[in-house]
């Protein structure tokens, strides 16, 4: 009786068989690269790319108008572009390329995608990023022009990023909603199939513009564990690992089979203060804090001593606007003791760390803990979950909050949002007119001598005001098969047209 | 029984509209909404506000509540904030790997359970009944991303036989499939054993004294038929139970196995959707698992009638 019951329930359970299901087909060995990734993505869609979740993914499946090397210079990409003046850009289309749904990549394409991200409607990221754009224009079959309202310097980094990157407006139209998850675009990979939180399952575009690439297929599989993430790629189910821990960089670089690459990322760790409300609205107490902390022992013992000290928002690897002559904070804890007794503070200061729950965070916020309570403060922690920290930080309901930022490859992208007035990101409440006015310059103002004295004299007041606390500029960490061959980028992004099994 | 069984799904309806309201206005209590999270940290707020009215956030939230609910009864769940997917066929995608590894952990701990259970039971006092009793400690101590990651590297890297990690859909690979589910089973059904032996062990304790049991030892049946069929078939009961609670539990979600495991199940899928505030996921999931909840606890309770034919179930 029991047993006959048993039966019946395990055939009723087969009745939830069709809800399974996963990829088009079984992989094939040897021509297939199998890589760890850190979370899913949320979208495909580059108009609504808003994480870093999408980094290591979205060049494999869209090619952007232009083309950024590893080292920083930007190259023509699907288009080539001039720039008759500094408003006008035109864009020129390579000929008889298409998107991976056949639609032809024209004037009349790229137009499509730029209205799209344009539209308030959208409610893109994208139209931020585009900047003061005045008018988007077909000027031929393949030409597209583009007008500003004012001079606007990192455009053309931006269209080798998200805001470049095409799709198929055919596909906008035919696909509606499910866009997101099928995405159409012009990169050397299109989807085959994507199962929410197991695998995102790409297949070599023949019609790829450099060439079809060389390893057909690519899985993506989100493994959220970062020892489980490395144990894959031991066990070799995994070619390719994003998002190596930093304690595991220097056993896994001693490892045969295995390859670790570590390069200087465009990001940094860094901290706000709140500078609207006690006590880091006082100059002198802000400053006690930031001479308290010693970034060198947070990139021991939180980043086990990888990527480098940060002294302000530009990274050395955005070399023509880094600052070198700058001072990182010094963990002088006298030092902070005097400032702070300049500032008439006679007992502790009170103040909170808002950090993320996730343990490299909490660390890093106990390190600066112990640090500033010898110099007098009394610091607590508050820990939150990364949407809870985005709330805490518009609303400036904090003291010292974490703020980390990946970084752009144009210094406009690391100061900007942080330090003009009204910058989404300025979560410091940092209210200084010269800096607002060098930003503004900069931004309006094209070439590179010519705009990086206004960057070091915004970074250098930036400085002396101390808004912000910088810690650490991270490292990218990625580890791979050592038959495996790859590029790396400072940007974290993983571009497969380059990789391939020897 | 069809009266009862009517009256029971009737009663789903109240639950299930109190766990709307819950599920609804709890995940609105945190911090953060949506569009917060889904355009991150480095977002302008103009497109937040744009999101917001696209989303309809910025409506009352009764009358959020209340075009929800009118849509779900119309069977629609309503579209993932978070990517865009559909909901109701993203939690059936995310349930059935959950359903499969429940399953499989609670049939592995019965195969442990029963047996050690009875064993302790029966010879009690014994190293035997000290030895499951023990186990059955260790079983329940050992938290699972532990026990996961020490099966993972035992059978991945030391002994390379098992794959660390992944999932693959059972109809498309049987054989792949059973391969990716040993270790994540493994690991739910020790700690599922651990409770089950131990409401196995207590309550067959108390039946092996029934006058019953003493009345068949005098007749002289063999004493394996005794445990087995006089003594074992009345301990059933509290054992099904308990299989019932723990199934529930289950196919809620298990996390944190999940996320060892990258076992593409409802529990990540929920606790993403959380921190994410994709409301529509989280309500739709809250729903779905306090249905199934509500399911399993009335299947149990026809099982009771067969187990115990006295049961009636009015």
């Amino acid at each position: 009786m029991l047993r006959r019951n048993l039966l019946q329930g395990l055939a009723a359970s087969a009745a939830l068989l069709p809800f399974l299901h996963g990829p088009g087909a079984p992989a094939q060995p040897g021509k297939t690269l199998d890589i760890a990734i850190v979370s899913d993505p949320v979208t495909l869609d580059p108009a609504k790319m808003a994480s870093f979740f999408e980094v290591p993914v979205q060049y494999n499946i869209h090619e952007p108008l232009l083309h950024v090397t590893p080292d920083l210079k930007i190259e023509p990409g699907l288009a080539s572009v001039t720039s008759p003046d500094d408003k006008t850009y035109v864009l020129t289309l390579k000929p008889g390329l298409t998107f991976h749904d056949g639609t032809p990549i024209d004037a009349a394409a790229v137009k499509a995608n730029f209205d799209r991200m344009l539209d308030p409607a959208t409610a893109s990221p994208r139209r931020s990023d585009l900047g003061p754009i005045e008018s988007v224009q077909v000027t031929g079959p393949l030409e597209v022009t583009v007008k500003l309202k004012t001079p606007y310097a990192p455009f053309l980094q931006v269209l080798t990023n998200r805001a470049g990157m095409m799709v198929s407006p055919t596909a906008v139209s035919s696909l509606g909603a499910d866009f997101a998850t099928k995405a159409v675009g012009a990169g050397p990979y299109k989807v085959a199939g994507w199962t929410k939180n197991s695998e995102l399952v790409l297949d070599a575009f023949d019609g790829y513009w450099r060439g079809a690439p060389a390893i057909k297929r690519v899985v993506f599989r989100p493994i959220t564990d970062e020892t489980v993430r490395l144990t894959n790629l031991r066990s070799g189910t995994v070619q390719l690992v994003d998002g190596v821990p930093p304690q595991a960089v220097a056993q896994v670089g001693r490892e045969g089979g295995l390859t670790l690459k570590q390069s200087p990322s465009l990001g940094f760790n860094a901290y706000s203060f709140n500078t609207t409300r006690p006590p880091f609205d006082d100059l002198k107490v802000r400053k006690a804090f930031s001479m308290a902390v010693d970034p060198r022992t947070i990139q021991r013992a939180a980043y086990f001593g990888t990527g480098s000290i940060a002294n302000g928002p530009i990274p050395p690897s955005i070399a023509w606007a880094y600052d070198p002559s700058l001072q990182s904070s010094q963990g002088d804890v006298a030092a902070a003791k005097k400032l702070l007794t300049d500032a008439g503070k006679s007992e502790s200061v009170l103040v909170t760390i808002t950090v993320t729950n996730s343990p490299v965070h909490v660390r890093t916020a106990e390190i600066m803990q112990a640090q500033a309570n010898q110099a007098g403060f009394k610091v607590d922690i508050k820990q939150i979950d990364p949407t809870s920290l985005i709330t805490v930080l518009r609303q400036k309901d904090f003291d010292l909050a974490m703020s980390p930022w990946s970084g752009r490859s144009d210094p406009d992208g690391n100061m900007y949002n942080y330090f003009t007035k009204d910058g989404p990101n300025n979560f410091a409440g940092y209210q200084n007119d010269k800096v607002n006015k060098l930003l503004q310059d900069a931004r309006a103002t094209v070439g590179e001598a010519a705009r990086a004295p206004l960057y070091r004299e915004a970074q250098k007041q930036i400085a002396e005001d101390a808004p912000m606390l910088f810690l650490t500029f991270p490292a990218i960490l990625q580890a791979s098969a050592k038959g495996l061959e790859w590029v790396q980028y400072p940007d974290g992004a993983l571009r497969l047209q380059f990789a391939k099994f020897n | 029984m069809g009266g009862f069984l009517l009256s029971r799904v009737m009663s789903l309806v109240p639950i299930l509209l109190g766990t709307s309201l819950v599920a609804f206005f709890l995940v609105r209590l945190i911090p953060g909404d949506p569009a917060i999270a889904l355009l991150g940290l480095e977002a302008d707020p103009r497109s937040i506000a744009a999101l917001r009215t696209q989303l309809a956030l910025d409506q009352p939230l009764v009358f959020q509540y209340l075009t929800w609910l009118g849509r779900i009864l119309t069977g629609d769940f309503g579209r993932s904030i978070q990517g865009g997917r559909e909901v109701f066929p993203l939690l059936l995608s995310a349930l059935g790997p959950t359903a499969l590894l429940s399953l499989a952990s609670i049939l592995i701990s019965l195969a442990i359970a029963v047996p050690a259970g009875i064993v302790a039971a029966t010879r009690r006092n014994t190293m035997a009944d000290y030895g499951a009793s023990f186990a059955a400690l260790c079983g329940l101590s050992m938290p699972s991303f532990w026990l996961g990651v020490l099966l993972i590297l035992t059978f991945s890297i030391y002994i390379p036989i098992l794959p660390a990690s992944g999932y693959v859909s059972p109809l498309l690979d049987p054989l792949g499939f059973l391969r990716f589910l040993v270790l994540p089973a493994l690991t739910l059904g020790a700690a599922l054993a651990a409770a089950t032996m131990r409401m196995t062990r207590a309550t067959m304790l108390e039946v092996l004294r029934a006058d019953y049991v003493r009345t068949a030892r005098a007749k002289g049946v063999p004493a394996r038929v005794v445990v087995w069929r006089h003594a074992f078939r009345n301990a059933q009961i509290p054992i099904v139970t308990l299989l019932g609670i723990q199934m529930g539990q289950l196919l809620g979600g298990v996390v944190i196995t999940e996320t060892v495991f990258s076992w593409p199940g409802i529990g990540k899928l929920t606790v993403d959707a959380i921190f994410a505030r994709d409301y529509p996921v989280v309500q739709g999931a809250v729903l779905l698992t306090a249905t199934l909840f509500v399911l399993i606890n009335l299947i149990t309770d026809v099982i009771y009638t067969i187990i115990d034919p006295r049961v009636r179930l009015a």
